[in-house]
């Protein structure tokens, strides 16, 4: 169009040869109309022929539109050439990225069920099974390997895990003989299957420590390291070592002051003398009375075995007083000292170590109900201790035979048999002790004759079945009792003898003194 | 906080890694596509795999529960026998004195399982959205995937906030006394 206006119009040609003014005047005039008729005819051919080209445009794509009607985008390839030009000219560049694969940058993106997808339909299905790295594959495995052999270590474990859980569960029940009893098998079963359960021995040392089975925990000590014993969670373990340690060390000092006087009678006893002895041992020094004590054993041995490095070794500052009370109360007893005294000795214990109900309970049980004091809140203790403990039973027991009440104390004492009391000899001595009070001498020797028959004899228990067969006149029973006494070492007690000999009552003997046949 | 999460990311490695896999392992079931399959990436996506925006519900069940249901079997599995081994018979050390890796290493993978069960929070709230969003799902849907979707979800955020190595190693501490409760019991019925 601009061509064709610089050659029919537009601006004059300079080259151009003038003519004359009037002529060329018209002249100007005539070709101005004509050159602009011929401008406005040249706009009106161009405009409808860009108008014909659009129409056709038009047609054309509503017809392929209606071909493929599910296709929203078209690809790159299906448009029309033109398009594709104009466009290049538009936005060559931008164009191109938009379209393309994010992840290949090579095919265009979208695929048929997500066109707007930034991925092309192979790099779609790719990504939908994204591959595993070998590597990762081998270490899922060894990962799952090694779930399995966990679930073959814990089936391993099992009868030794049962066997702790059942004893905790006990001892969290205070049944405390039925614990001690599960962390034996339990021990049982990790000797047998190699394993050193730490914790298991400690809760078995801290069962046994309740029960006041002091050699035994210091036995287990040997399964734990030392350096870990100063752990906080050996700690508890580590003060009933010191402790048991302690008792044990006391208990062999005092035993070692007592031992003179043991196979004396009463009388013969220094008792003010051995009990300052007991007294001054509360202030001394442990560790001077050990190396006095290894210095005399070093000299006997010649060979010495290297220490065990590892092996923990308690510690402890003085020896126990309360230990060394129930030594005093001890000595109290074989010197026949009054029930008070005794009773004195036992409440200093209950005073110094109240929790150590081992040690005392028993003991001042046994004295309260001989001196008719209320046994009842001894007896709460034990149980909340141990609720397995057949001491209180038979304590009440002796309560109601102290106090008279007879039928109470047998129908009371054959229940707990039925019940299989732990203590059914002491039981059965118990009856026959109520029917020997009654003057039923016979059932007296029947009944404390059956206790001997049910487990393996006490020192009372057959001089009080040597006394009932006195009683009885059953004079072969004595002479076999008296017999069993002596190949034993001991002598018939001086309670029976007094009997035989005519100088004391039935009466008298359990109404004087120690209340009982000793 | 993302500190937080990465540190225990790295800490419980094999936990991490194993729920990364899982997650993978669920997204090619599914045929989700994956954007990107790096494990251990040092970002709020460690541990967790990149993938498309999930549109059905069953999917993104899936994506959400089943790597949690592999990792919680693997992790009370381990947990289990760790636990017991170390923290309740106390075997620290093996018979011929040296100290017991193995049982350790029980402990360790177990817990690491174990803190890293939760889906991404992302994933969670998409869950949420396809179970519990206007007109999505029937009510007794909605209430029968309501417990499944409240520890998923609850967890998803714990584990954002990296809290759940101290739920897991508490979880750890009481396992044994759980399995005591009940234990002793089959296995004497067993014998």
């Amino acid at each position: 169009m601009d061509d064709q206006k610089e050659k029919r119009g537009g601006t004059p040609d300079p080259n151009a040869e003038p003519e004359s003014a009037p002529e060329a005047g018209q002249k100007a005039e005539s070709d101005d109309e004509q050159s602009l008729h011929d401008e406005l005819e040249d706009l009106a051919r161009v405009f409808q022929e860009e108008l014909d080209r659009a129409k056709a445009q038009a047609e054309e794509d509503a017809n392929r539109t209606d071909d493929a009607p599910g296709i929203l985008i078209q690809s790159l390839d299906d448009l029309p050439e033109v398009q594709r030009e104009a466009d290049a000219e538009a936005e060559p560049k931008n164009d191109t990225e938009e379209t393309l694969c994010e992840c290949c940058g090579e095919r265009p993106s979208g695929t048929q069920k997500d066109p707007d997808s930034p991925y092309c339909t192979v790099c779609d299905e790719g990504l939908r099974h994204y591959p595993f790295d070998f590597l990762n594959v081998l270490l899922a495995l060894v990962l799952l390997v090694f779930v399995f052999y966990g679930g073959y270590q814990f089936a391993d474990h099992t009868e030794v895990f049962v066997r702790a859980a059942q004893a905790d569960s006990l001892a969290a029940d205070n049944e405390l003989y039925s614990a001690l009893d599960a962390y034996t098998q339990a021990e049982e079963a990790m000797s047998s299957d190699r394993i050193n359960g730490e914790l298991v021995y400690k809760r078995a040392a801290l069962t046994m420590y309740k029960l006041g089975y002091m050699s035994n925990v210091v036995e287990l000590g040997d399964a734990v390291h030392s350096w870990e014993l100063q752990l906080p969670h050996f700690r508890s373990m580590k003060t009933a070592l010191d402790r048991a340690e302690q008792f044990l060390a006391t208990g062999d000092a005092a035993t070692e002051i007592l031992s003179p006087y043991m196979s004396m009678s009463a009388q013969e006893i220094p008792y003010d003398d051995v009990l300052a002895q007991l007294e001054a041992l509360k202030t001394a020094d442990p560790e001077e009375t050990t190396a006095a004590a290894e210095d005399t054993t070093n000299e006997a041995e010649t060979t010495t075995e290297p220490a065990d490095m590892d092996t923990y070794t308690p510690q402890y500052t003085g020896y126990n007083t309360a230990m060394v009370t129930f030594y005093q109360y001890y000595l109290a007893l074989i010197s026949d000292q009054p029930l008070e005294t005794q009773i004195g000795f036992v409440e200093e214990m209950q005073s110094l170590e109240p929790e150590e109900t081992w040690m005392y309970a028993t003991l001042l049980g046994e004295l309260y109900a001989k001196t008719g004091r209320d046994i009842e809140p001894i007896c709460t203790k034990m149980l909340e201790v141990n609720a397995e403990d057949d001491t209180p039973a038979l304590l009440r027991v002796i309560a109601l035979r102290t106090a008279g009440d007879y039928d109470a104390a047998i129908s009371q004492s054959e229940a707990q048999i039925e019940a299989s009391n732990e203590y059914a000899a002491e039981l059965y001595r118990q009856i026959g002790l109520c029917y020997l009070l009654q003057g039923d001498y016979e059932t007296a020797y029947e009944k404390v004759n059956e206790g001997f028959q049910t487990t393996n004899p006490s020192i009372q228990l057959v001089n009080t079945l040597a006394l009932c067969a006195s009683a009885a006149g059953e004079e072969d029973a004595y002479a076999e009792a008296a017999d069993l006494l002596t190949s034993s070492g001991y002598a018939v007690s001086e309670e029976v003898l007094e009997y035989r000999a005519g100088t004391r009552t039935i009466e008298s003997i359990f109404t004087e003194g120690d209340l009982d046949v000793t | 906080m993302r500190i937080v999460y990465l540190i225990v990311k790295y800490l419980t490695l094999p936990g991490t890694f194993l729920q990364a896999f899982f997650e993978h392992l669920t997204c090619r079931v599914y045929e989700v596509l994956v954007e990107d399959g790096r494990y251990l990436r040092a970002n709020e996506m460690c541990g967790h795999i990149q993938h498309e925006l999930v549109r059905k519900r069953s999917t993104s069940f899936g994506i959400c529960f089943f790597p949690f249901l592999f990792n919680l079997i693997a992790g009370l599995m381990l947990t289990a026998v760790g636990a017991v081994n170390v923290l309740y018979l106390g075997e620290f050390f093996t018979s011929g004195g040296s100290v017991h890796i193995l049982n350790f290493l029980f402990l360790w993978v177990g817990i690491s399982c174990l803190t890293n069960l939760f889906p991404q929070t992302e994933d969670a709230l998409t869950f949420k959205e396809l179970l519990y969003g206007k007109g999505k799902s029937n009510l007794f849907v909605k209430i029968i995937a309501a417990p499944v979707f409240a520890v998923l979800y609850v967890g998803s955020y714990l584990q954002k906030w990296g809290a759940t190595l101290l739920t897991s190693a508490a979880f750890a501490y009481a396992l044994p006394y759980i399995l005591g409760t009940f234990l002793p019991q089959l296995y004497e019925a067993v014998q």
